[in-house]
């Protein structure tokens, strides 16, 4: 029985120096509750957003990565709803209500032999951080960190184009190389990436699936899920649509008690952001792209003549191949290549491990949004710990509290 | 020297660099006279303690040989759903009795940078939704002409404090209306500028795509001093048009309106009121002036209350959804309560008719009901704009005349409880703020001894060319004098 | 039958956090200002996206953090540094 799975992914530009609509730094990780807050971000009466037009050119960058057409005039809505975490109470979010008017829409993917085609890219604001969730009707409280609130956030919609777990890991493997080669997204950071997936077997109901905890545990939420569906199938039962949480000890997903079938989010044009005109920039975009990893790759193999498996790990590392391309001449690539592969040669044994580990972690649970892959000060991620990655660049800011980064803040971003 | 609180606001400038006017004199006036008769007007619903002082301070600057501003002195009041960052910004709402606003909105900060000091805030309707300042949270406020009728709203407070000589000029907002129609109500001038001329960062949202901060002021010139002071672009407000220049306002105040076509509605200005036959002797009045009018039919402008209606109460809904009284408001435990429970329990200190354009504006762009009502209200607007855009190039008008309100001032307490009914109290100023144009209201003439403001709806941006004509009318009206409090 | 049905208000009242109890003194002026709103049925949907000026993308706020003011959480409830209470979620 074959199977259809959607992602929407969630990423944070982690790499811009403020906020997606006022001028708070949009890395706030590791600083002391509501103290990278400011009137605007807090939603105070009088307040409007500040559209950061550097956050606007990176969804646009990655939409066009992602093969995306990016229309001339992107608009900007408010999706509607109570949530403590959401100082306005609404978030700033895109939608195509009038034809397309996020920052993309129709671009694909290829993962192996399969098209995972790219319904939407839209360029929205992270809400705050609840850090504790009480029972409701009882003394416990909810606590609220606003630190993150406004952050920019892109969401990646796929179709439901892939059919099984494994092409789920490997479109988000891909997609994480991508986001990484671009420079836009230290995916490494907790809560950067967060991804939702919406399962269904043939002919049956859509089921989104939230609160899965790792990057293993989306592979396995998938898999438990279609396992569940056919079951349904087989036993002649119908399976409800519905909104299921990854239930993390005992893998499964279960039925989440969810008001979302009550929401109506009453998507309104935000008006406080005039439509932007980008059909100017967007050339400009396209050509100031880092070449992408599958071209790296190419021209690694058919100009350097190295080893397709060497190829394919130089070419999705963007650090270790602009040290290779700045340093290569036409006679010292093979000896180059020597000295870079014994220090692949330990990346190539760690990159499973990597992928158990660097997006695992506590994640919070959030019945009502994207499940968040976590990565605390305890999981460091096996490849920041080896010593090559220490000493690039020197400038890297030390900040005892944060997780060492998996690698420095990527690019010099040069397209303003 | 004696205080002159009627001087107009060059004047006031001009005494206070000259030394002929101490400002704080003035101020020390001002005061006094606000403690004299708000106790009955309730303009004010709070003061700022540090307007006198400041008051002394331009008058040090102005004999150090210091520039003061070309507002220098000049008592300002501050509708209260405008930020400033001393006192009290409430909304005239229970919900935000408690709030201080951590800074100036920039149509108050560049007002200050002008020279003018702010004396207090003035009452309001309830989150500015109402035409009467009848929904304040702190009481109605009253007209000077005739204490039992209503100032008009919901920039009522800021009408009022402007008519009653309590300062000098005021900043009003305008959704639909709101600065026009106490303008009219209290024979003053209450200018909406074109969208996006006026930076709103700092003026609590209503219905954010239409409203504007305004001038209201005893005279064009004074509204015209105003803007040349606050307009122009904010790199607080995305809104804010860049393109045009900022200043100017003042530049086509005596061009008169010799050679002009001044489009007039029939059907208000042929009323057999007393308000209707105003209309059509103010038409009259430009017609001697040189300008030549003509009638003017917009089809689809009944329209244009229900696209109003639909989109303030959607835009509504959404910017009130704030208040949830977790991050600022009033004092009110969260222990015990759900979350859902919390925030409608907090909300219910929100006013009926606030609470009422709530559930509207939950309704109207809810699914299975945007279609019908959200999305054709935004086509509306788009059909009306065009059609005011085409009556405007086909005729070559430089702006369109009626009564800012189709009747004089009410009772207090005349409450007009049908709803509909009070649609009609908007139909002649709610076009200008759905199709993004500035409109003026000039006070006209009296009719029973109430004021009787006119309406000039100008071309987009020209809203320097909209107050010359106001100028113009302004020169023609009946000489009212000032109420006798 | 009106365009709208006094279970809609409540629905619709709830949505908006506001009390049931509030809500039922609505339902008759919110009727009838709705059924003020049909006449909204004459204008058609087509026409696309609504007119409005486009700001460029060049002209907007440049990518530069700034420090949060200080001082702002003696507006807020709670103290800086701090975590904001907020009502135990469902």
């Amino acid at each position: 029985m074959s199977a259809k799975i959607g992602l929407e992914i969630h990423c944070q530009l982690t790499t811009l120096n403020s906020k997606l609509f006022c001028a708070c730094r949009a890395d706030y990780r590791g600083m002391a509750p509501n103290t990278n807050v400011c009137a605007t971000c807090m939603g105070l009466p009088g307040t409007l957003p500040r559209l950061n037009g550097e956050a606007v050119r990176r969804a646009a960058a990655i939409a066009l990565s992602l093969g995306c057409e990016v229309p001339g005039t992107l608009r900007f809505f408010r999706k509607n709803y109570f949530y403590p975490d959401l100082p306005k109470n609404y978030q700033i979010t895109q939608l195509d209500l009038y034809g397309p008017s996020s920052v993309g829409h129709g671009g694909s993917v290829a993962v192996g032999d399969r098209t995972v085609s790219i319904e939407r890219v839209q360029l929205e604001e992270d809400p705050g951080r609840i850090v504790y969730g009480g029972e409701g009707g009882s003394a416990g409280d909810t606590l609220v960190d606003y630190n993150r609130a406004g952050t920019p956030l892109v969401e990646i919609v796929t179709g439901p184009d892939m059919r099984g777990a494994r092409e789920v890991r490997e479109f988000l493997g891909i997609l994480h190389d991508m986001l990484e080669n671009l420079g836009v997204s230290d995916t490494s950071l907790e809560g950067a990436m967060r991804a939702d997936a919406n399962v269904s077997i043939e002919g049956g109901n859509r089921v989104e699936i939230k609160n899965v905890t790792s990057f293993h545990d989306i592979g396995r939420a998938v898999e438990y899920e279609i396992a569940r569906q056919a079951g349904n199938v087989e036993h002649g039962l119908e399976t409800v649509q519905e909104t299921r949480q990854w239930d993390e000890r005992r893998r499964t997903t279960v039925g989440a008690r969810s008001k979302e079938a009550d929401q109506d989010y009453r998507y309104l044009i935000e008006h406080d952001i005039p439509p932007v005109g980008v059909s100017g920039a967007v050339a400009q975009i396209r050509a100031s792209l880092p070449e992408s990893i599958a071209s790296r790759r190419r021209r690694y193999a058919a100009e350097d003549g190295m080893q397709a498996q060497v190829a394919d790990v130089l070419s999705s590392e963007p650090h270790f191949a602009r040290l290779y391309d700045a340093a290569r001449t036409g006679e010292n690539s093979r000896e180059l290549a020597n000295i870079i592969t014994t220090d692949l040669m330990g990346l190539l044994e760690t990159r499973e491990a990597r992928d158990c580990s660097r997006w695992s972690g506590p994640a919070r649970r959030s019945p009502r949004r994207s499940t968040r892959w976590a990565c605390g000060p305890s999981m460091t991620p096996a490849r920041s710990r080896a010593p090559s990655r220490r000493s690039w660049p020197p400038t890297q800011r030390p900040s005892p509290t944060r997780a060492p980064r998996r690698r420095p803040s990527t690019t010099s971003w040069a397209w303003s | 020297m004696t205080a002159n609180l009627a001087l107009g606001l060059a004047e006031y400038a001009e005494g206070v660099r000259s030394g002929d006017v101490s400002a704080e004199e003035q101020m020390a006036a001002t005061l006094e006279r606000i403690a004299r008769h708000d106790g009955v007007l309730h303009a004010y619903v709070s003061l700022d303690p540090g307007a006198l002082g400041e008051a002394a301070r331009v008058d040090r600057d102005a004999r150090a040989g210091r520039d003061v501003g070309p507002l220098a002195g000049a008592p300002l009041a501050v509708k209260d759903n405008i930020c400033v960052s001393r006192g009290p910004t409430t909304c005239c709402s229970r919900m935000l009795e408690s709030y201080r606003s951590p800074y100036d909105a920039t149509a108050v900060s560049r007002l200050r940078g002008a020279g003018a000091i702010v004396v207090g805030k003035t009452n309001m309707d309830e989150f500015a939704m109402g035409i009467t300042t009848e929904f304040s949270s702190f009481g109605p406020s009253r007209n000077p002409w005739d204490t039992d009728r209503v100032p008009g709203g919901s920039s009522g407070g800021s009408a009022v404090a402007v008519s009653a000589l309590e300062c000098a000029a005021a900043l009003g907002s305008d959704t639909g209306g709101s600065v026009r129609n106490p303008a009219s109500f209290c024979s003053i001038v209450g200018l909406k500028p074109t969208y996006g001329r006026v930076s709103r960062h700092g003026l609590v949202s209503y219905a954010n795509s239409i409203e504007q901060i305004g001038p209201m002021a005893r005279s064009v010139r004074d509204a015209a001093m105003m803007m040349d002071a606050m307009a122009g672009h904010d790199p607080m407000d995305d809104t804010t048009r860049r393109a045009g220049p900022a200043g100017g306002h003042t530049a086509h105040l005596r061009d008169g309106v010799e050679g002009l076509v001044v489009g007039v509605d029939a059907r208000e200005v042929d009323r057999s009121t007393c308000v209707g036959r105003a209309a059509r002797r103010a038409a009259g009045a430009l017609e001697s002036l040189g300008a030549s009018v003509v009638d003017v039919d917009l089809a689809h402008e009944g329209l244009s209350v229900a696209a109003y209606y639909v989109l303030t109460a959607a835009e509504a809904g959404s910017n009130l959804a704030r208040y949830d009284n977790i991050r600022y408001g009033y004092d009110m435990p969260p222990d015990g309560y759900e979350h859902g429970a919390y925030v409608t329990a907090a909300r219910s200190r929100l006013g009926p008719e606030v609470q009422r354009r709530m559930i509207l504006g939950g309704f109207v762009p809810s699914a299975g009901h945007a279609g019908r009502y959200y999305l054709k209200a935004l086509r509306a607007r788009d059909v009306l704009a065009s059609e005011a855009d085409s009556a405007f190039s086909s005729r070559g008008l430089a702006c369109m005349l009626s009564p800012t309100v189709p009747v004089p001032p009410f009772r207090v307490g005349e409450k007009i409880d049908d709803p509909v009914e009070l649609f009609r109290m908007d139909s002649n100023t709610v076009l200008a703020n759905l199709t993004g144009r500035p409109a003026v209201s000039v006070p006209f003439t009296l009719c029973d001894g109430l004021p009787v403001g006119m309406q000039l709806v100008g071309r987009a941006g020209e809203d320097a060319r909209l107050l010359g004509v106001a100028a113009a009318l302004e020169g023609a009206a009946d000489d009212m004098g000032v109420p006798a409090l | 039958m009106p365009a709208i049905t006094e279970s809609e208000v409540v629905r619709v009242a709830a949505l908006m956090k506001i009390g049931a109890g509030d809500a039922a003194a609505h339902v008759p002026k919110v009727q009838k200002m709705v059924g003020y709103f049909e006449r909204l049925d004459e204008v058609g949907l087509e026409g696309g996206a609504p007119a409005g000026e486009a700001v460029d993308v060049g002209d907007l706020r440049a990518d530069e953090a700034e420090e949060c003011p200080e001082g702002l959480m003696g507006h807020l409830k709670g103290e800086g540094g701090e975590h904001v209470r907020s009502p135990g979620l469902r």
